[in-house]
C-alpha cells in the first residue's frame, strides 16, 4: 500500500475571480504542485487569520485532468464564515492553501477515475444549486472521453442562479449532454412548467429510468440530496449505483 | 451542520495518508458494511462526528485543538484498504 505522494497541501495563487451567479464567483487557481485530479474530486481550502486561527472548508473542483489550473465555484452562504470571504474578498494575486485532490468515492469514471473502467454505463447527474460543480466536471470529462448516455437534472432557484450555464449549454449543443432544468422560484419566460421544488414525479420524468441501470451522481444541499436519494430508491435504482455528496445547509 | 463522509476525506488523508471515502467499513454497532462516504457526518465547532447511516452508531470522531488533531474510531470494527493501490 503506497501513499499517493502528490495528494497533500499546496499553495495556490488566484489567477481570476469572476461572477458566476449573483451570489457566487468562479475562482481560477494556479497550483504549480497540483497533481491533476479526477472528475468529481474536491479539495479543502484552509484560511489562516493573522492571529493564527484556521478554518477549513471543502470545495469541489470544476476542472479535471492533468492541468495545474484548478477551477472552483463558490456560493456565498449568508452569514457564512468562509464562503463570503472567498466570494467577496479573494481576488487575483491572492494566495490560499489547498489540500487535495480528495474524494475518490465521487469520481467518474467510478473506481478512482480509472480510465480503463467501463465508461459505457449510462450516467445520470442530479444537481441542486452549487452541487453542480463536481457534476459539471464529470459532464465535461464525459464529453471529452465519450461514454454512454449522459443526463443532468439541475435544480436552481432562477435561471440567473445556474452555475456553468454557458458551458452546460455548449455541451447540450454539441449533443454530449441532455439537460433538464428545474426552476424552484422563477422560470424563464414562457417555460412550460410553473416554478416549484423537485418532486418524485418530476425526478422520474427528468431522469434515466432505473431499468437502464444508470450510475447516478447526486450532489447539492443536504436536504436536497436526502430527498432525491430517497426517491431514487423508491424509483427502483440500486443503492450501490446511487452516489451522493452532501454540501451541508439546513 | 450535517454533511456526509465525503467531507472527512481531507482530515483522514492528513491523518492516515489515504483517501478513505471509497473504502467500505464495518459498523461495530450493527455489523453493516457501507462505503465511508455514505456515513452521516455532523460538523460542529466542538468537532466532527460520523455515524452509521443504518443504525446511527458513532463510527468516527474528530477533535482539533491546540495544534493537535484526535481521530477516534470507536465504531469501525474493520476498514477496507486493499482496493487502494494508488
Ligand atoms: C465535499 C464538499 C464539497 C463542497 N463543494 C462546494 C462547492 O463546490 N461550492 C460551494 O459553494 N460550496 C461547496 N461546499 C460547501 C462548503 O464546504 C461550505 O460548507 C460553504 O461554503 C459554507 O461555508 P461557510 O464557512 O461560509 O459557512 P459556515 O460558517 O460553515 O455556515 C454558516 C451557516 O450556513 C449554513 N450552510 C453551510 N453550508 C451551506 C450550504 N452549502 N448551503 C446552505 N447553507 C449552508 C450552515 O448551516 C450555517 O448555519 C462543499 C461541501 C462539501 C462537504
Ligand atoms: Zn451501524
Amino acid at each position: 500500500m503506497t501513499r499517493r505522494p502528490s495528494v497533500g497541501w499546496h499553495v495556490a495563487t488566484v489567477v481570476e475571480s469572476s461572477p458566476e451567479t449573483p451570489s457566487a464567483r468562479r475562482l481560477v487557481l494556479d497550483v504549480p504542485t497540483w497533481p491533476g485530479n479526477g472528475a468529481g474530486a474536491h479539495l479543502d481550502v484552509r484560511l489562516t487569520a493573522p492571529d493564527g486561527y484556521q478554518a477549513t472548508r471543502s470545495y469541489s473542483v470544476a476542472s479535471s485532468g492533468p492541468a495545474t489550473r484548478v477551477v472552483l465555484a463558490v456560493d456565498a452562504v449568508p452569514d457564512g464564515e468562509i464562503s463570503p470571504f472567498l466570494v467577496n474578498e479573494v481576488r487575483a494575486g491572492d494566495q490560499i492553501e489547498l489540500h487535495g485532490p480528495l474524494g475518490r468515492y465521487f469520481l467518474w469514471p467510478p473506481g478512482d477515475g480509472d480510465p480503463d473502467s467501463d465508461t459505457g454505463v449510462p450516467v445520470q447527474l442530479v444537481a441542486g444549486g452549487s452541487g453542480v460543480v463536481p457534476l459539471y466536471a464529470i459532464a465535461a470529462r464525459h464529453a471529452e472521453v465519450g461514454g454512454g448516455e449522459l443526463r443532468l437534472a439541475y435544480s436552481v432557484r432562477t435561471p440567473a442562479d445556474a452555475f456553468f450555464a454557458p458551458e452546460l449549454t455548449a455541451l447540450v449543443g454539441a449533443g454530449r449532454l441532455r439537460l433538464d432544468w428545474v426552476y424552484t422560484r422563477a422560470t424563464p419566460a414562457g417555460w412550460s412548467r410553473d416554478a416549484g421544488r423537485v418532486t418524485r414525479a418530476l425526478l422520474q420524468e427528468n431522469t434515466i429510468p432505473a431499468t437502464h441501470r444508470p450510475t447516478v451522481y447526486c450532489c447539492g444541499p443536504t436536504p436536497f440530496v436526502e430527498a432525491v436519494a430517497g426517491w431514487l430508491l423508491e424509483l427502483g435504482h440500486a443503492p450501490e449505483r446511487i452516489l451522493t455528496e452532501r454540501f451541508g445547509g439546513s | 451542520m450535517q454533511v456526509d463522509g465525503n467531507a472527512l476525506a481531507g482530515i483522514l488523508e492528513d491523518g492516515f495518508g489515504l483517501d478513505l471515502t471509497g473504502s467500505r467499513g464495518r459498523c461495530a454497532g450493527c455489523s453493516g458494511i457501507a462505503v465511508l462516504a455514505t456515513a452521516v457526518v455532523v460538523v460542529t465547532p466542538m468537532g466532527t462526528v460520523a455515524r452509521c447511516a443504518a443504525c446511527e452508531h458513532v463510527l468516527i470522531t474528530v477533535v482539533t485543538g491546540g495544534g493537535r488533531t484526535w481521530i477516534g474510531l470507536p465504531g469501525l470494527s474493520a476498514i477496507e484498504v486493499s482496493a487502494i493501490e494508488v
